[in-house]
């Protein structure tokens, strides 16, 4: 027999064999298949056949706002770039921005309004959400807001925001609270953000706001926490600064950073300080210890001895009346009652930190001019947190930051003309003196029983709604925030929930939304028009509008638009006021109005103009501190000397018109502080050490930082967010919960283990990694998944969600909401 | 022509052979259909040739070791391996359609393959001359299949294609080591000793698959049963010893250099596989050079199969071994890559050894394997 | 002929993966898939602790030791602009190239997805390609390995192929700070925030490039192995440094 012969008795036949296995290759097309690569499929070049067209736009995944060049080619957006002349991003952007084109096209997106068909709510209740029309849905809510008007209960309506952008969509809120007639219209999330800077230099400098910053002429940068190279806006700017005054600048600007684990903001930087949690305020008054007894400090700003001889040493108390106090007030009283103890030494024990590290920073920092104390939530998310906060701005008082070029100093507003309606012409007697205004806000904020200096206190909402203290809500509409997960102890949020007719306006699913009556789902980004001035960043005035770059892809509508359609529907002067204001293309239109008499640097000098060049600005900054003397610009230069009482109005806007050491906005305040607090009266005005209250029940620190992916709201549901997530852990699919060798090897915990954290309001899972650089009494891990909601990848993504182990906690003077001080304990799941 | 030889390990063999290749055959191809190559273990983060490489790299070089056994009764015409040559040659086109069916399944475009390999004359490439050999040497294996061992008995294999074949097997074996030893990245692999031990292991592989079966077969005439204990078992001895001395030679040295990717080793030497090949290279060691143990049939047989795992394991720990530092992956690999064969990667070598079988007893069965050459 | 080069200050970046992402988006990478990548290291016990970063594209080298490996010619070095590249029409999915290349910089298509659930499977592929995504890029050439490749592939850096290639002829540089090359340089060095990438013609004496390379030396990496990368490395900018040869062995 023939070998030819036996193998065709046999029957199987190569040509046979491939017919079958292409066959079923086709059959199970769903897979990526390798055996369809068995068809010859030769892949032709497919170019494309459109024009590609570029529209300007502004980044959604952090407040920086950096303009964005948008690439859109057959109706399609497939890449954004950082645009050249926008002065933020100048054609760069941070790892977020390039994610644009992932959120627009997410598939879990919302497509249109909806109803909840599902009573009940709960986080395992589908809550049957069915298509509605826009006016179905805006007349629903339009019912219920006129009903509880009619009730004299509108208090019980309140809206809260997150990120709101500009005046085309946040800045039309406060409004509609006055109109409408709700304390609780609009609350805003920076008591979960970082209002604790805020605070700090309130009490400080009077400037109720983050700052502005001269990066590109400073000579030195100490920061605590903030994580300058992962997450501080504006992130892309940050990084250019960087690239600049580390690569090419001379002299290189020498940089400490402070924070309780390895970063990459502290491995980039020339000396790395692991500090213990909520110590940062004892390491900056040891700083400043240190440049008062060596005699670093600005005495062109500061001020000196009367003789010119420096009496600060350690532990000896200073007449203040041999010292001058130029710029500053309380210096020497706060030597007195707290700084001439705390040497490096004793910081040393407290911080954990090595005293010759203390000295050396301290030295380095008081005699590198200019040099700027940068701190941002992490030295401030504690208890203690407005003395740490005050501490280390304070810093920037001793070198004389405050103003100067290489320092520090506070945002200039855009030029924006007038709203083309005045909502005073429309207020009724409701709105003037209705039952609402006798009622606090529902969150107690500005209340005494509550937080008295708080600027929001949007933690506190679900819980006292929960209580009825002091009252339950009826309604809640959500605008770019999901506190029922970032809320910290979010369990609470998911009962107060339950009780309320919840709105949400966001795009896509999330965990408000699955307690949602109604969804009013807003464009994506890159689908709005909207403005936005810029967050603090070099001081002069600027602001971007967002240009759609394609039609919305689905049945939506801008969250701007959704308000004023709801204000429509409010009966009596409201729903006049809102027909009149039209819509917000209107409002844009009326901002812009005010560029005409201010055309900005570019050029743009009207909506057209600002649609094209997409970024309104005019430099330059109008102030400058120079020497310990003010000075406004003067059309050529900083030429103009400023009078005391020009800097107090402009500049300094405290009650001395100094920067207070010795604050007297906290001074105002000192009887509540002290009954709230139990802090001395006497001193609860000065920058002071005072131990953190870290609860919880646990014996290890939690910090859950914010990352550089961490595209807000939304990267925990983009899979080229989630891949690249924790780089420094390797996380590629999952977030690993950064653990001390030490620590868990104490605790029977491998490498790599399943860890439940737990606390005394939850616990959650997820996989740990043995990491040198977090310290042994802390576990961090980034703040980003345990989702379960939000989309597909998001969903059920260990670990779980921080929030739900951590307790609310808020300081009392701040209200800021203290995510990074709960302790918790650690075990093997 | 010895009927016995043609029956035993013949129709039977084949039918069992066909069974076990469509129920892994199926499997596989379910499997691929579903997933695509998400149904290996293998990735890009290091580690890119998992199981099917290895089974396709160990088939293909025991196929070229076999073509050298055959040569060495045909071409040299030394008469021990004068009885083993014409199942040789079949076994090593058994092998040979084996090799080729796991490097089907785990090839991305397995028929471009087919043409873009010999059109683009990529001479730069050890792979493509592999292929030229591979192409070459099993035209030359169908030649003698059906120019010779399917002529029977008095058929005689012509000389030229017998030294061609065995030309070209030396050159499949040295070029297929090639792109393992070049690679000045991979220390692991980086070694000018490579090519002789491909050399050294593909023989033995090929004897022991050739002397395997021939026990197998069962009553051999007078000159296989002189040669298959008596000289052969020799032979494998001392291969085995070389084979022991580049296995432990190479883990001295591995154990013992500084260069980062050598500390593979410490992973080789910590698990069990390495020290089972070592055991079932000494155990077959000694039962082949025993003068008491080469008589036993059975005991030879056993021999030989703890030599085939043992050389298969070699393969393994070589072609995986080399990849499991990860080359430039940062954190995303922690520490050195993981890897296990999924079930399909198991599957595809159960498939690849069934088809071996099953064309091996299908000859088996039709023609006289046995027999001088 | 230009021989396009990249020069990376490691002085400046700040391991932020913005060359990652934009590469991405540029290229319609899968999630995991970085063709450009940033490599994290860490090293020592607290409190002093170091975190190392390195960006890592594909190295397009000069004498690259994948072209050698691959038995088809789908991995070619293109002889205008240096460039290596695969040609996904003969590419028949054999991962030796991958074996081969010391810098990890290669990806095999049909793997299980990093991030589950795999996204191809919500964008499916059609005329041949491994997935589809609403937000791919227009260009597509899959001669050189540029667009979405087809199932059964390896896939690689391309020094953004589609961009530089269409470079105007006979300039030293692409900065993207230059209007007239900004759309030409690649996606990775056009994103980069702190601006610790340039690009430009290794074959121009005058291109800033060369000029980075010589006043800060700039390394290559794994010069031992032959490969001869066309990115260069800048580190420190201290005269005493790891020593290596823009010499080739190989001329």
């Amino acid at each position: 027999m023939g070998i030819a012969e036996s193998i065709f008795k046999t029957r199987l036949t190569r040509r046979r064999f491939l017919q079958a296995t292409a066959a079923t290759g086709a059959a199970g097309a769903v897979g990526s298949g390798a055996l369809r690569t068995l068809q010859p499929a030769h892949a032709q070049a497919q170019p494309a056949t459109g024009e590609t067209k570029i529209t300007k736009s502004i980044c959604h995944q952090c407040p920086a706002r950096c303009g964005i060049d948008v690439y859109t080619t057959d109706g399609r957006v497939h890449a954004i770039y950082g645009s050249s002349e926008h002065p933020i991003s100048n054609g760069k952007l941070c790892p977020k921005g390039p994610l644009g084109a992932y959120i627009l096209y997410d598939p879990d997106r919302f497509k249109g309004p909806m109803k909840r068909t599902n009573p009940k709510k709960g986080r395992n209740e589908d809550p049957k959400f069915v298509p509605i029309s826009w006016d179905e849905a805006l007349n629903t809510v339009a019912d219920r807001l006129n009903a509880l008007r009619e009730k004299g209960e509108s208090h019980r309506f309140a809206l809260a925001f997150g990120r709101g952008w500009g005046a085309s969509c946040a800045g039309l809120l406060g409004t509609f609270g006055a109109l409408y007639g709700s304390p609780n219209v609009p609350i805003g999330h920076s008591s979960m953000c970082s209002d604790g800077s805020i605070l700090s230099k309130q009490c400080t400098d009077g400037n109720a706001s983050y700052s502005a910053y001269d990066y590109h002429n400073t000579n030195y940068l100490l920061i605590f926490g903030a994580s300058f190279l992962e997450a501080f806006r504006p992130y892309n700017n940050n990084m250019q600064v960087w690239g600049y005054i580390r690569g090419e600048k001379s002299p290189k600007t020498r940089v400490t950073a402070v924070d309780v684990h390895m970063n990459t903001t502290l491995a980039a930087s020339d000396r790395a300080l692991l500090i213990k949690p909520g110590t940062d305020g004892a390491l900056a008054l040891a700083i400043a210890h240190v440049i008062l007894t060596e005699g670093l400090w600005e005495r062109s700003f500061v001020g000196d001895f009367k003789d010119g001889v420096n009496r600060f040493k350690a532990g000896q108390t200073v007449d203040p009346a041999t010292f001058d106090e130029k710029w500053v007030k309380g210096l020497v009283e706060w030597w007195n009652v707290e700084l001439k103890d705390r040497t490096p030494a004793w910081a040393a024990g407290v911080t954990t930190l090595f005293e010759r590290d203390i000295v050396a920073t301290a030295r380095e920092f008081g005699t590198t001019r200019p040099a700027i104390a940068l701190f941002e939530r992490g030295a401030h998310a504690h208890s203690n947190g407005i003395f740490n906060g005050m501490a280390i701005h304070t810093l920037n008082a001793l070198v004389g930051s405050l103003y100067a070029k290489g320092g520090l100093m506070y945002q200039m507003g855009p030029a924006y003309g007038p709203l083309p309606v005045k909502d005073a012409d429309f207020m009724d007697d409701y709105a003037k003196n209705g039952p609402w205004k006798k009622q606090p806000r529902i969150d107690l904020k500005g209340s005494e029983d509550g937080y008295l200096l708080a600027k929001n206190m949007l933690q506190e909402l679900g819980p006292n709604s929960l209580a009825g203290k002091p009252y339950k809500l009826d309604t809640i509409l959500f605008y770019l925030t999901n506190p029922t997960w970032t809320a910290p102890n979010g369990q609470v949020w998911e009962q107060a929930m339950a009780e309320l007719f919840v709105i949400d306006t966001s795009p896509f699913p999330g965990e408000s939304a699955m307690f949602a009556d109604l969804i009013l789902p807003d464009h994506t980004y890159l689908e709005r028009l909207q403005d936005a001035p810029t967050y603090p960043f070099q001081g002069w005035p600027l602001a971007q509008l967002r240009v759609p770059a394609v039609k919305p892809l689905y049945d939506t509508k801008y969250f701007g638009d959704t308000l004023i359609e709801i204000g429509k529907r409010i009966k009596g002067p409201t729903g006049e006021y809102y027909k009149a204001l039209g819509n917000t293309e209107n409002v844009i239109r009326a901002l812009a109005k005010g560029f005409e008499a201010n055309p900005g640097d570019n050029g743009v000098k009207d909506f057209e103009s600002w649609k094209e060049k997409g970024v309104w600005y005019r430099k330059p900054y109008l102030w400058q501190q120079r020497d310990g003397a003010f000075y406004e610009w003067d059309g050529k230069g900083y030429g103009k000397a400023m009078t005391p009482e020009e800097v107090k109005a402009k500049l300094l806007k405290t009650p001395s018109g100094k920067f207070e050491i010795r604050s007297g906005y906290l001074e105002q305040h000192a009887d509540w502080i002290a009954a709230k607090t139990g802090r001395d009266k006497a001193k609860l005005m000065f920058p002071q050490w005072e131990e953190p209250k870290h609860p919880g029940g646990g014996d290890l620190y939690m910090s859950t930082p914010k990352v550089a992916l961490h595209a807000e709201g939304r990267g925990a549901n983009l899979p080229v967010a989630i891949s690249l997530l924790q780089p420094v852990m390797g996380g590629r699919d999952t977030v690993y919960i950064e653990i001390h060798p030490e620590t868990a090897r104490k605790r029977g915990i491998a490498d790599g283990d399943r860890v439940r954290v737990k606390s005394a309001v939850g616990s959650i899972e997820g996989y740990c990694r043995y990491f040198e650089g977090t310290r042994p009494d802390t576990i961090v891990f980034p703040m980003e998944h345990g989702h379960w909601a939000m989309g597909r990848w998001a969903k059920n993504r260990p670990p779980g969600h921080c929030g739900e182990v951590t307790v609310n906690q808020s300081d009392r003077v701040t209200g800021q909401c203290s995510y990074y001080t709960t302790k918790v304990s650690v075990e093997k799941a | 022509m010895n009927s016995a030889t043609t029956s035993r390990g013949g129709t039977g063999g084949f039918l069992a052979g066909i069974v076990g290749l469509v129920i892994t055959g199926a499997f596989v191809v379910w499997q691929l259909a579903a997933q695509g190559h998400a149904a290996f273990n293998t990735t890009s983060l290091g580690l890119m040739w998992g199981l099917p490489i290895v089974t396709y790299d160990f088939l293909l070089m025991s196929s070229a070791g076999l073509g050298i056994v055959a040569a060495l009764g045909t071409v040299f015409g030394l008469p021990a391996f004068r009885p083993l040559a014409r199942r040789a040659v079949w076994l090593a086109l058994a092998l040979l359609v084996g090799a080729g069916a796991a490097l089907f399944f785990e090839l991305g475009s397995p028929l471009r393959a087919l043409w873009a390999i010999p059109l683009n004359f990529q001479v730069a490439s050890p792979l493509f001359w592999k292929v030229i050999g591979v192409v070459v040497y099993a035209i030359c294996l169908i030649l003698l299949a059906s120019g010779w061992v399917a002529k029977g008995a008095d058929a005689k294999p012509s000389s030229g294609v017998s030294v061609v074949a065995l030309v070209a097997a030396v050159f499949v074996i040295f070029t297929g080591s090639l792109l393992f030893a070049t690679l000045s990245m991979r220390p692991f692999w980086f070694s000018g000793e490579v090519p002789v031990m491909f050399l050294v292991e593909s023989v033995l592989a090929g004897l022991a698959f050739a002397l395997l079966f021939t026990h197998l077969a069962g009553t051999p005439d007078e000159a296989t049963r002189a040669a298959v204990s008596g000289p052969l078992p020799r032979l494998v001895a001392l291969l085995i010893a070389i084979q022991l001395a580049f296995v432990l030679g190479r883990m001295v040295v591995g154990l013992a250099a500084n260069l980062d990717g050598m500390q593979v080793w410490q992973t080789i030497v910590a698990s069990p596989a390495f020290w089972i090949q070592i055991a079932f290279l000494a155990v077959a060691l000694w039962l082949t050079s025993s003068p008491g143990m080469r008589a036993s049939g059975s005991m030879q047989v056993a021999a030989l199969l703890l030599l085939l795992i043992a050389l298969f394991l070699g393969k393994y720990e070589f072609v995986i071994g080399g990849q499991l530092v990860p080359l430039f992956k940062g954190s995303w690999a922690h520490g050195l890559i993981q890897y296990s064969p999924s079930t399909t990667e198991w599957a595809l070598l159960a498939m690849a050894g069934f088809l071996a079988y099953a064309v091996y007893a299908f000859g088996a069965a039709r023609f006289r394997l046995g027999g001088a050459a | 002929m230009a021989k396009w080069g990249m020069v990376i200050d490691l002085d400046k970046c700040t391991g932020c993966q913005a060359c990652t992402t934009a590469c991405a988006m540029e290229n319609s990478r899968l999630p995991g898939e970085n063709w450009q990548d940033v490599l994290f290291y860490s090293e020592g016990r607290f409190p002093n602790v170091s975190i190392k970063w390195f960006p890592r594209p594909c190295m397009h080298c000069e004498h690259p030791s994948c072209v050698s490996a691959c038995p088809t010619r789908a991995t070619y070095k293109e002889a205008e602009g240096g460039f290596v590249l695969i040609d996904w029409n003969k590419c028949i999915g054999c991962k030796a190239c991958m074996v081969a290349c010391p810098y990890g910089v290669r990806f095999y298509t049909d793997e299980r997805p990093v991030v589950a659930p795999d996204i191809r499977g919500v964008f499916p592929g059609k005329d041949g390609r491994s997935w589809s995504p609403p937000y791919r890029g227009p260009q597509d050439d899959p001669s050189h390995g540029v667009g979405i490749q087809p199932n059964g592939v390896v896939s690689k850096c391309t020094f953004c192929y589609h961009k530089v290639s269409k470079a105007p002829k006979g300039v030293a540089d692409l900065d993207e700070h230059d209007p007239a090359t900004k759309e030409f340089t690649p996606a990775c060095v056009r994103m980069c925030p702190p601006k610790a990438r340039y690009f430009g013609d290794l074959d121009n004496p005058a291109s800033t490039v060369n000029k980075l390379i010589a006043d800060k030396r700039g390394t290559r990496l794994l010069d031992h192995t032959g490969n001869k990368p066309q990115v260069y490395y800048l580190s420190g900018g201290a005269a005493a440094a790891v020593p290596s040869s823009r010499e080739t062995n190989k001329a």
